[in-house]
């Protein structure tokens, strides 16, 4: 039986494609425009950013000690809260700002989110090195 | 999700939430925060495991309990403690629920 992670990932794939299909035929029957169905994919690729990190302080995965998971609780919450809202603000922009300036703001959203998520873990790392990992 | 709901609407549970932010702790030093008798701060993990907001496994002879929290969840147990929800109603734990607390221990 497969696992419910590749389950809930084989379901948003085919929203997706579905999606994408869906928008494509609008497009060549003359219901919307190019532009609206660029946006409308780039909405709903920052959805499911936003979907995805909404669970990844739920992924504990095997606890290795308390204090190992002590150090690793705030970099999940930091990182999931990051994705989330970087993947929010993706699928906002792409509706309420010009298309360059959308796709622009859209990435710096997620590369901040990523910067952020670097930052807890090294300092997740740095804490261990200096000793504050002991058990 | 009537689950979640259901388990935030209690201050006791929320207070458990919050207590497990700061990191994994064991059910005694969970109870210990509190004047409950352990059969029912047992009943209290009971809801929150069913509910999936948090995770337990044995280390030794002690009940670890990890935050288990999606950012949605973590949110509404922001909301939750911020504006007061409480539970419509004070129902006694169910047989399910009142588990042994030797065995949670």
């Amino acid at each position: 039986m497969a696992s419910k992670p590749l389950m809930t990932g084989l379901a948003v794939a085919v929203v997706l494609l579905a999606a994408a299909a869906a928008l494509k035929i609008g497009q060549h029957a003359g219901i919307i425009d190019r532009n609206t169905v660029e946006s409308a994919f780039q909405a709903l690729m920052g959805l499911m950013v936003a979907f995805y990190g909404n669970l990844i302080p739920k992924n504990l995965g095997r606890s290795r000690g308390v204090e190992h998971d002590r150090r690793m609780q705030p970099v999940l919450r930091v990182s999931g809260w990051a994705f989330t809202l970087a993947g929010l603000a993706y699928a906002v922009l792409a509706f309420v700002q010009p298309r360059e300036v959308a796709d622009a703001a859209g990435m710096f959203a997620i590369a901040s989110a990523l910067a952020i998520t670097l930052v807890a873990a090294f300092r997740c790392v740095a804490f261990r090195d200096a000793g504050g990992g002991a058990r | 999700m009537n689950q979640v709901f259901k388990a935030l609407a209690d201050p006791t549970r929320r207070r458990v939430l919050e207590l497990l932010r700061k990191g994994p702790m064991s059910a005694g030093d969970l109870a210990d925060h509190f004047s409950f008798s352990k059969p029912t701060m047992s009943a209290h993990f009971n809801v929150l495991r069913e509910a999936d907001l948090v995770e337990a496994h044995k280390e030794g002879k002690c009940v670890i309990y990890r935050l288990k929290l999606s950012v949605l969840e973590d949110a509404l147990l922001g909301f939750a403690g911020a504006f007061g929800i409480r539970a419509l109603r004070n129902k006694p734990p169910t047989g399910m629920e009142m588990k042994a607390w030797p065995q949670n221990r």
